[in-house]
């Protein structure tokens, strides 16, 4: 106990450093009131819940582990305002003459609709944060998906700031980063590959998921490492009140999900600990598998299969000690084999991920996080071919990232008018970038060992979220982030500040400065999330990548008679971000030709990147019905991103990929009845910006003329000889795609019983069968008689209409 | 909710599902411009004839997949080093403009203008600047031995290096080809062969991505080495007495009389290297659709193609 309270010691004397504590000498005596805010019947803890003084705008909220704590002057009788969207308001009184503990439990709102999303606008009067997006999973639930599979990630591409790459695509591209730019972390562990099923389908389940917040900008100091937007998502806990299952069945997949207490709950005791388990499948492959086998009689098998487990223990181990364990595992699988070829391909790839945290409470004031984390992300490509002992043919490719951290938070709450946090984190990165094991008959055996590349990375923080008066509201802070590799070492400073001034009620404006830095790189020809794409760290030739963003804001309430309505609300934020060293691989590279085990020297993936800058600026406005029968939301995004490189386009600014003048998403859900749901979405967007050829011509190479010649042409050093080459106009991506735009309808039919409920739902993709363009190709096309092939420009599109239903049964 | 009402909902949504997922796209969306000249020429003080290759561009949606020449034979070429002028003439077999070095000498650090015109009106130029020549300063033998069930195997290969200017950054491109006399007959099924003398183009370990195309620009020094690049492989067959001794033996020379290599360097400009890159990483990347698209540079004002400058030296080694 001596470290502990000496630590505490320590602490409160650098917190008197900063004259944080002296508030609380000087003022009357104070007492604390700290505690958990759980729902009603499961028990699941709730982050984020405001809890408010019904007499004054002073409050808090709960952290990621439904912890709060609120110190406030001795008095006869508070009362708490506790609320969260999608829940029943409820109020607390008690007369605060001692430091209390509360227990407290929100009741799930009846009418599922309240809420559609939460932009935290509510609580402004708290938080300075901006361009933050909250995503309730009970919704995320009711908005139709493609193939009836929801799919966190693509309905916040629906959101204001975030893009989606290609048709169907998973990946988010916000504020005019890339994919490679967001961290997802799930329950603390980065989640490195979030595709499956290249990219369709993301691979995080919602029936495990109880919060998804997204941060596209005013990133407060505890998050760094990526340069976009970080991705939050929390694992449930599991139910505390007795066991609870569900099962869905899909066109595509199947889902079962159990959570229970780990002990039989006494009354008027909760049982100290619980589980959750689910799991997912993908069952295309027990469907196509027989029909491949008989219409080949026999001789080829093929088949792709997905899977996610997610699996969480928690256990309190006393008042102050509560111990989390999770864990996530997901893999792809495609495989096939041919016995005339005698050829075995296989292709998989994974995430696994797991983390031990430890929360204790040094007070009621002081709450502190310590995990313990692991995450592997590995992609593999074995291909045999034996057709004798003389003929024979293997590959082994293995790629692959793995990390293990260590992370310690602090959470201190001195006074109503501060929360402060404090961490530090290190990470051991083993990046794997190619191991390859080639044997074949013909040529000598290449065997690249795994060429593993250990880097350290770190950061420590600290920030406060300042309440000077009822209008201000500041978060303030600061990141040191490090990275240590072999010959490279950096230290950077990352400051932080939002701001956040109420204009009156209803009413609120913000801004916000962040400067990230990017220590690990992506690479990624494609934009779709390809398992080849791969994660590479930065060495003395790339390096760190680094964005400062500027976000300014604005929030309103629509107020209906007098009190903050729950109707309609609107916020609008204008942003300008600019990208440092951000990389891509250069003209004519590609992943096949990074990693060509055969090519004569080793090519390196430093020597096939290039780095530049790149700047986006836009403004958003969204527009949201939060409650009623009728809820949704208008979301638009005006934008520009360019990229500049001097080794890409002749070292002109270009437009990437991804840059979309024009965004609009709109998003509609009916309560018909409390059996009936309707729900609707409507996206536009501006096509992406692409390289197309647009006139050939033959290139002739420096001795042509005189080939015929006696002399070999090697003699002359030809690079090339006559041949035929593809003019792209002047500059890179000046071709736009069409628009995309698609509707998107789907219907649910609840049934609930008192013991069990069970929902049916329908659902139209691209419900007037757009097609929306996926790549263009040029491509020859067989013409009649006896003329030549034309040249034809192909536009390939992946999803027509694609009706889907599914049944899911809870219990 | 009856479940024979979802199947036929569904049912009847599958079959609006039908339909084709590729569509031709109306070229006009290209915003194809009109056809363009594409002029490719390389001019070097060791030229003995100076050559130009003036074609033309097609839109890429048209005709046929394999791009036809499209050779221009009606324009007016010529070629300026700022004082002087000169017109290449269009040779009807080898399909180029050429004329005699002697008339326009081609000097290191001299610049040069190339103006195309054609009669419909249309201009292009282009213009360069000799580097200057960068000697190999050394060439390196060496022999591998290696056996396999029935032969042992001498194998000879070469590399060289140089060092070039340190004043700015250097491009190269390099190759060579080993030669012998053969004078001597040799006896095939009894019958006496009378040898012709031999041509090998060396080949050459290619750099990544570029071929034989090198740059010091992120080198620490100017000093460069070539790939190496196998002369040729002289063999015993393990029978032979004292094979294992012989083998060791063994030089060039005794076989192939006469024998030897001829190494070039060629200092290019840096636009030959641009260039020359950009196309050879277009070939590489194919049609492979996960590529970064390649755009190939140009320095021919109004026009497509490649005017560049290179100066060669080269070094013969006699194999003894």
């Amino acid at each position: 106990m001596f470290t502990i309270n000496s630590a505490r010691y320590t602490f409160l004397l650098v917190l008197c450093l900063l004259r944080l504590v002296p508030v609380l000498a000087q003022s009357p005596t104070r007492y604390t009131v700290s505690g958990y805010v759980y729902e009603a019947g499961s028990g699941e803890a709730l982050p984020g819940v405001n809890i408010r003084l019904a007499s004054r705008p002073l409050g808090t909220q709960t952290n990621t582990f439904g912890f709060f704590s609120l110190t406030l002057p001795q008095t006869d009788s508070v009362t708490l305002l506790v609320s969260l969207v999608g829940y029943q308001s409820t109020t607390h009184t008690l007369s605060l003459q001692q430091n209390q503990r509360l227990q407290l439990t929100l009741t799930a709102g009846q009418q599922l609709t309240e809420v559609i999303v939460r932009d935290r606008r509510q609580q402004f009067s708290d938080s300075p944060q901006m361009s933050k997006l909250e995503l309730p999973v009970e919704q995320i639930k009711k908005i139709p998906a493609l193939l009836g599979e929801k799919d966190v990630l693509k309905v916040l591409q629906l959101m204001p700031g975030v893009q989606k790459g290609s048709e169907g695509q998973s990946g988010l591209y916000v504020r005019g980063g890339g994919p490679d730019q967001n961290l997802i972390v799930l329950d603390d562990a980065v989640v490195y590959n979030a595709s499956h099923l290249f990219g369709f389908f993301s691979v995080f389940n919602g029936d495990a998921l109880k919060s998804v917040e997204l941060t596209k900008g005013g990133f407060p100091a505890r998050f760094g490492g990526r340069l976009s937007s970080v991705l939050d998502l929390t694992m449930k806990d599991g139910a505390r009140d007795k066991i609870h299952g569900e099962v869905g069945i899909g066109i595509v997949a199947a889902r079962a999900v159990l959570e229970g207490p780990l002990s039989k709950p006494r009354p008027g005791h909760a049982s100290p600990g619980s589980f959750i388990i689910s799991a997912r499948r993908t069952y295309l492959d027990a469907v196509s598998a027989p029909i491949l086998k008989a219409q080949t009689k026999g001789e080829s098998s093929a088949g792709y299969y997905f899977y996610d487990l997610n699996a969480k223990l928690n256990y309190n181990l006393g008042l102050h000690d509560r111990l989390y364990l999770s864990g996530y595992m997901g893999r792809d699988k495609f495989w096939s084999s041919d016995s005339a070829s005698a050829m075995n391909v296989g292709i998989g790839w994974g995430n696994a991920t797991g983390s031990l945290r430890w929360n204790h409470q040094f007070s009621q004031q002081l709450f502190a996080n310590t995990s313990l984390i692991f995450s592997n992300y590995e992609f593999n490509v074995t291909a045999n071919e034996h057709v004798d002992t003389q003929n024979r043919f293997l590959l082994d490719y293995t790629s692959g990232i793995r990390d293990f951290t260590i992370k310690h938070d602090l959470d201190y709450y001195p006074s109503p008018n501060h929360a402060l946090r404090f961490g530090a984190q290190l990470t051991a990165h083993r990046f794997t970038p190619s191991a390859v094991v080639l044997q074949n008959n013909s040529m000598a055996n290449v065997q690249q060992p795994a060429s593993r590349i250990d880097v350290l990375e770190g950061g420590i923080y600290a920030e406060d979220t300042w309440r000077p008066d009822t209008h201000w509201r500041i978060n303030g802070g600061l990141r040191l982030s490090s990275f240590t590799s072999i010959g490279v070492a950096y230290l950077r400073p990352e400051p932080r500040l939002s701001l956040g001034y109420k204009l009156n009620e209803s009413t609120s404006v913000k801004a916000s400065y962040a400067l990230m830095n990017q220590y690990v790189h992506l690479l990624s020809n494609t934009g779709i999330g390809l398992p080849t794409d791969l994660w590479v760290p930065t060495t003395d030739l790339v390096k760190p990548q680094q964005s400062q963003q500027v976000a300014v804001g604005l929030a309103k309430d629509f107020v209906t008679g007098g009190a903050v309505a729950s109707g309609l609300a609107l916020t609008v934020e204008g942003y300008y971000k600019q990208m440092n060293n951000i990389i891509s691989y250069k003209e004519g590279a590609s992943f096949l030709m990074v990693n060509d085990p055969t090519s004569a020297q080793r090519t390196g993936w430093e020597a096939n990147v290039t780095a530049g800058r790149g700047w986006s600026y836009g403004a958003e406005v969204l527009l949201q019905k939060k409650s009623g029968r009728f809820s949704g939301w208008v979301g638009y995004t005006l934008s520009w991103t360019q990229w500049q490189f001097d080794e890409l386009n002749n070292g002109k600014p270009f437009f990437p990929r991804n840059d979309r003048r024009h965004d609009i998403s709109v998003v509609g859900i009916y309560d018909f009845s409390p059996r009936i749901t309707f729900s609707a979405t409507w996206v536009y967007g501006t096509g992406q910006a692409l390289t197309v050829p647009t006139a050939r011509y033959r290139a002739y190479g420096i001795n042509d003329a005189t080939a015929n010649s006696s002399t070999p042409t090697s003699a002359q050093a030809t690079a090339f000889t006559n041949t035929s080459v593809s003019d792209f106009g002047a500059e890179r991506n000046t071709f736009r795609a069409e628009p995309y735009h698609r509707l998107d309808l789907g219907v649910q039919f609840h049934r609930k019983r008192p013991s069990h409920q069970s929902i049916w739902e329908v659902s139209v993709y691209n419900a007037y069968n757009r097609r929306n363009p996926f790549f263009y190709n040029l491509e020859g096309r067989k013409q009649t008689g006896n003329q030549p092939i034309a040249t034809v420009l192909y536009k390939y599109s992946v999803f027509p209409v694609v009706p889907s239903v599914s049944y899911t049964y809870k219990f | 909710m009856n479940v024979k009402i979802v199947l036929y909902l569904l049912s009847l949504l599958a079959l609006s599902a039908c339909g084709n997922l590729t569509s031709e796209v109306d070229p006009s969306v290209l915003g194809v411009g009109g056809e363009k000249l594409v002029v490719n020429s390389y001019i070097s003080p060791q030229d003995t004839l100076l050559t130009v290759k003036v074609s033309r561009s097609k839109p890429a949606v048209s005709g046929s997949t394999v791009v036809q020449p499209f050779n221009v034979n009606n324009a007016t070429v010529s070629l300026s080093d700022g004082s002087r002028s000169i017109v290449l003439q269009y040779n009807n077999s080898l399909e180029y403009y050429a004329t005699k070095a002697a008339l326009l000498p081609v000097r290191a650090g001299q610049h040069y203008t190339l103006t195309v015109t054609t009669p419909d009106g249309k201009q292009v130029s282009a213009q360069a600047t000799v580097p200057g020549p960068v000697p190999i300063s050394a060439v390196m033998l060496d022999s591998t031995i290696s056996s396999t069930s029935t032969k042992w195997n001498k194998t000879f290969r070469v590399h060289f290096s140089w060092e070039g200017s340190l004043k700015q950054t250097n491009f190269y491109t390099y190759g060579g080809y080993f030669s012998w006399g053969n004078k001597v007959p040799y006896r095939v099924n009894g019958q006496t062969q009378v040898a012709m003398p031999g041509v090998a183009e060396l080949s050459f370990l290619s750099e990544s991505t570029t071929g034989n195309l090198v740059s010091d620009e992120h080198q620490p020094g100017k000093r460069l080495t070539s790939q190496s690049a196998e002369v040729t492989t002289l063999s015993l067959d393990r029978k032979e007495t004292n094979a294992a001794e012989a083998i060791g033996r063994l030089s060039i020379s005794k076989n192939l009389p006469g024998a030897r290599l001829t190494l070039r360097l060629s200092n290019t400009d840096r636009f030959y290297y641009t260039y020359t890159s950009a196309v050879q990483r277009q070939r590489q990347a194919g049609s492979n659709p996960f590529a970064e698209p390649v755009p190939i540079p140009t320095n021919v004002q109004g026009g497509l193609g490649c005017f560049a400058a290179y100066n060669r030296t080269e070094s013969v080694i006699i194999l003894n």
